[in-house]
């Protein structure tokens, strides 16, 4: 496979501070997420929430959403969320008192817990993968097998986020102490941290601390795309490939920021409230990593950082420059899922006639045939060889196209075209 | 509330784009045009050969063909009601491009009226299936392929003015193959100096294919800038170097033989920018080997087993047609890695035993070559041999009576021949002439237009006498 450096034309200044912003006026609790999974509210207009407490859940696995505020609950409306669906939300007035309804915020020895109760305090606090999958962090953990390795994913390999970055080059010590931690209560002999092997600050920042730690080891990945890929690192790593989940033999991959999370758990044994976002871009004056409330909306946050600049042709995009959805509104509500805004001006040219010279096939992860996908996206029958399903949309396809064709999205559309074949 | 255009895709695009990579590709061929303007036009006007008009005859050549494809496109489009501006032909449609192409592979005396014929051929086999990116065969190939079969006549030679005075011969390849695909290396490689010149381009030949070198510069370009499918070509000159390699052991000749099948006919040339053309060639990594495997075999059998001896555009415009197929194929076999390696590894196994086979072939055929008496008669003093030998069109293409008086010939006849352009030879009253001058055989000059058919004559009847002489 094509080792894929992706080059940036603009960079945007932005440093390792984490600023913060964690008193927004009003939050908002979508009550879907972005996979589609449906929450039931659990609180009424006029009720008044305190922050942390379970404002909505997911029945089917008993997951809950808490408030990042305390305040009065008004009247929902429907707000827009990172995959460009509006989405109906309770709406939470702040009150600015931070109170929390009791007081669970002790500190204790970080080990002192057994693993079912670890679990049990993942569940409850509601910590999904940060990178962006947000899929529940107590599924992944819980699994029968025994786990080999832990690797930490700390590979951000779109271009333009960094929210990763700035958390492990501030928190590198924190880091190393949670993944300790977590090696201890899930009885998990070693663990892997992968980082980019070209970026020598966060090197740096972990080799400080982590002779402390034998259990704790770096590993760069290249710096291409995708190699933050769950699947891409295990490969890289440990050379071997697996079905579905990486649990299946043994290696358990957590993102940086969820093990941030899990450390802010396991130390004052508080729920995920709050998260690290980058807002990046031409588009944006002061490029900051800022810490938020989760619910908040991102219109409020630029106007915090000194708002917007001139360009010609903005794009408010959700995520990042590759996998992000551009969306019509900067009123969004942050999900845990969110790890990036960027407002970028649309260079985009219009496309040429494919000239079938097949760089989108040497350049997909998954080894599929995007062009042939591409032009059969409405013919079930020859999609049955191409496979599309195996497309994890990284977008490399409709990056590396010289006739700049939005490849990806007609993989996307195949997709489609085979699951509702295959539901009739 | 901020309000924000919304679309779909990625927001980041690579540098790469469709236009760079065409003109990656004319940048890797202009020191090829300004090489093949230096030795084909300024050259031979240096040399005291040719006039100003004659200078520029090669840069003419490749504008001519380009002008005429923009052309052709834009009245195409216009009679279709589907008007397009000049800057849409050149910058999307890249309308020149197989007009750039057919100047460097046509014959550099072909008549400019042919020329625009080839290119109007050329542009139309590409706008009639659909315009650019949906061609099935590469259009300059494909108009070239046109006038080769149907304005064969019409078509000049490759040699310059310098040439046609210096080199007696034609191009090495049709030299190699008059003489069964099997020559030592002074008859092969002599005639044109040594392999250097293959290496440089000062040999005879279409203006692109010449310069060995040059391809070489250009591939090496066009692979930095990510520009080609750099597997056919990789594969195609290896498997041709395979072939020539054993072909060369069998008959006792040297690696010289491999390195001048490669360096010779265009095979660079054709393999490094005509059959990497995107829009004609396989998809797939895997397409692209089976692609480049079957080149080699495809140009190699035509070399070798044919007579027609420039197989390279014949070989890429019949990958044009199997791409189809190919493509299919590899979509089929896709996540099958081992089928995918079984199916190379076998056509490996079929390039050498290919090449064996052909080899050998080559070896018996070379053998016949000697046994060239088929029948002798004493009627008294009187000694008739009746002698088959090589002419242009294959090996056994001459038979002559030649009767002996003592150590003198009084009578050579012509029993058969299947040579096209025998009836010069007769006419000519050529083997009177040999008879005349037996003694001084080397002197006797060749009949034009006939040049192959009288030369082999005059080596039948030499081989002959000396075999009468020996018994």
């Amino acid at each position: 496979m094509e080792r894929v450096h992706i080059d940036v034309k603009n960079k945007f200044k932005i440093d390792d501070k984490i600023s913060q912003y964690i008193k927004p006026q009003i939050i908002y609790v979508p009550l879907e997420n972005k996979n589609g999974v449906v929450y039931k509210h659990l609180v009424k207009e006029g009720d008044y929430v305190y922050k942390g407490d379970v404002v909505a859940i997911n029945e089917d696995i008993d997951f809950p959403i808490h408030s990042s505020v305390s305040g009065n609950v008004i009247s929902g409306t429907k707000k827009l969320i990172s995959n460009g669906k509006k989405i109906k939300c309770i709406v939470i007035e702040n009150d600015f008192k931070e109170r929390y309804k009791n007081k669970l915020g002790a500190k204790r020895v970080l080990t002192n817990y057994s693993k079912e109760e670890f679990l049990k305090m993942l569940k409850n606090s509601g910590i999904t993968g940060l990178g962006g999958s947000d899929f529940p962090t107590f599924l992944k953990y819980n699994v029968s097998c025994d786990i080999k390795c832990l690797v930490v994913n700390g590979v951000e390999c779109e271009p333009y986020i960094s929210c990763d970055k700035a958390i492990m080059r501030n928190y590198a010590e924190d880091i190393l102490e949670a993944i300790d931690a977590i090696l201890e209560i899930m009885n998990i002999p070693y663990s892997i941290i992968a980082v980019k092997e070209n970026d020598y600050e966060t090197i740096t920042s972990f080799n400080n601390y982590i002779g402390t730690y034998p259990n704790i080891k770096l590993y760069g990945m290249p710096d291409a795309y995708p190699s933050g890929w769950e699947r891409r690192i295990i490969n890289t790593i440990f050379g071997v490939d697996y079905d579905k989940y990486p649990t299946e033999i043994g290696y358990l991959v957590s993102n940086v920021s969820s093990i941030y999370a899990i450390l802010e758990l396991l130390k004052y044994n508080r729920p995920l409230t709050e998260r690290v976002i980058t807002i990046t871009g031409s588009g944006i004056k002061n490029p900051v990593n800022v810490k938020v409330k989760i619910g908040a909306s991102i219109q409020e946050i630029i106007k915090y950082i000194d708002g917007y600049k001139d360009i010609k042709n903005p794009l408010f995009i959700a995520g990042g420059p590759m996998m992000g959805n551009s969306l019509p509104v900067d009123d969004v509500v942050i999900t845990k899922d969110l790890n990036c805004i960027l407002v970028i001006d649309d260079d985009y040219d219009k496309s040429l006639p494919c000239i079938r010279c097949g760089k989108c096939i040497g350049v997909c992860p998954v080894g599929i045939m995007p062009v042939c996908i591409m032009k059969n996206y409405n013919n079930y029958a020859k999609l049955k060889d191409l496979k599309p399903n195996k497309c994890i949309e990284c977008g490399l396809c409709s990056y590396t196209c010289p006739s700049k064709i939005e490849v990806r999205e007609f993989v996307r559309l195949a997709k489609d075209t085979v699951i509702k074949h295959d539901e009739v | 509330m901020m309000k924000f255009k919304v679309r779909d895709g990625n927001f980041i695009k690579s540098e790469n784009s469709t236009n760079k990579m065409m003109y990656h590709v004319i940048i890797a061929l202009l020191p090829i045009v300004i090489f093949s303007f230096y030795k084909n036009g300024i050259l031979p006007v240096v040399k005291g050969y040719g006039n100003i008009l004659s200078m520029f005859r090669p840069l003419v050549m490749v504008i001519i063909p380009m002008i005429v494809g923009v052309f052709v496109e834009y009245i195409y489009y216009y009679i279709r009601g589907d008007k397009k501006d000049f800057n849409y032909l050149i910058n999307e449609s890249f309308a020149m491009i197989p007009g750039l192409f057919i100047g460097l592979i046509i014959s550099l005396n072909t008549p400019i009226w042919l020329v625009i014929i080839v290119s109007i051929i050329a542009s139309l086999s590409k706008v009639l299936c659909g315009g650019f990116g949906k061609n099935i065969f590469n259009p300059a190939l494909f108009g070239v392929l046109f006038i080769t079969l149907f304005f064969k006549s019409f078509v000049g030679g490759y040699l310059n003015l310098y040439e046609i005075d210096t080199i007696s011969a034609a191009t090495p390849l049709a030299n190699l193959s008059a003489n069964g695909g099997i020559l030592d290396y002074n008859s092969a490689v002599g005639t044109y100096g040594s392999l250097l010149n293959f290496f440089i381009g000062n040999i005879p030949g279409s203006l692109g294919e010449t310069s060995s070198l040059l391809c070489i510069l250009g591939f090496i370009y066009l692979c930095i800038n990510k520009v080609i499918k750099f597997r056919i070509p990789l594969y195609y000159i290896a498997v041709v170097f395979i072939i020539s390699l054993i072909v060369g052991l069998c008959n006792n000749l040297g690696i010289w033989y491999s390195l001048f099948h490669v360096l010779s006919g265009g095979l660079l040339f054709g393999a490094i920018f005509m059959a990497t053309d995107p829009v004609t060639t396989p998809i797939s990594k895997f397409g692209q080997i089976l692609a480049g495997i079957l080149l080699g075999i495809l140009t190699m059998s035509f070399r070798l087993l044919t007579s027609y001896p420039e197989g390279v555009l014949l070989s890429i415009l019949i990958i044009n047609v199997l791409t189809i197929f190919i493509n299919k194929l590899s979509i089929k076999i896709n996540f099958n890695k081992l089928l995918k390696g079984i199916i190379i590894g076998f056509l490996m196994v079929l390039v050498i035993v290919f090449s064996l086979l052909v080899g050998n072939y080559l070896k018996n055929e070379r053998v016949k070559q000697v046994d060239f008496i088929i029948d002798s008669k004493v009627v008294g003093n009187k000694t008739t041999y009746r002698a088959r030998g090589r002419g242009y069109t294959g090996n056994n293409a001459i038979t002559l009576d030649i009767t002996f008086l003592g150590d003198k010939i009084v009578d050579i006849s012509l029993v058969k021949s299947t040579e096209t352009y025998i009836g010069l030879v007769n006419n000519a009253n050529y083997l009177n002439i040999i008879v005349d001058n037996q003694d001084n055989l080397d002197d006797i000059d060749t009949v034009s237009g006939a040049t192959y058919t009288s030369k082999y004559i005059k080596q039948l009847v030499g081989k002959v006498v000396e075999y009468h002489e020996n018994n």
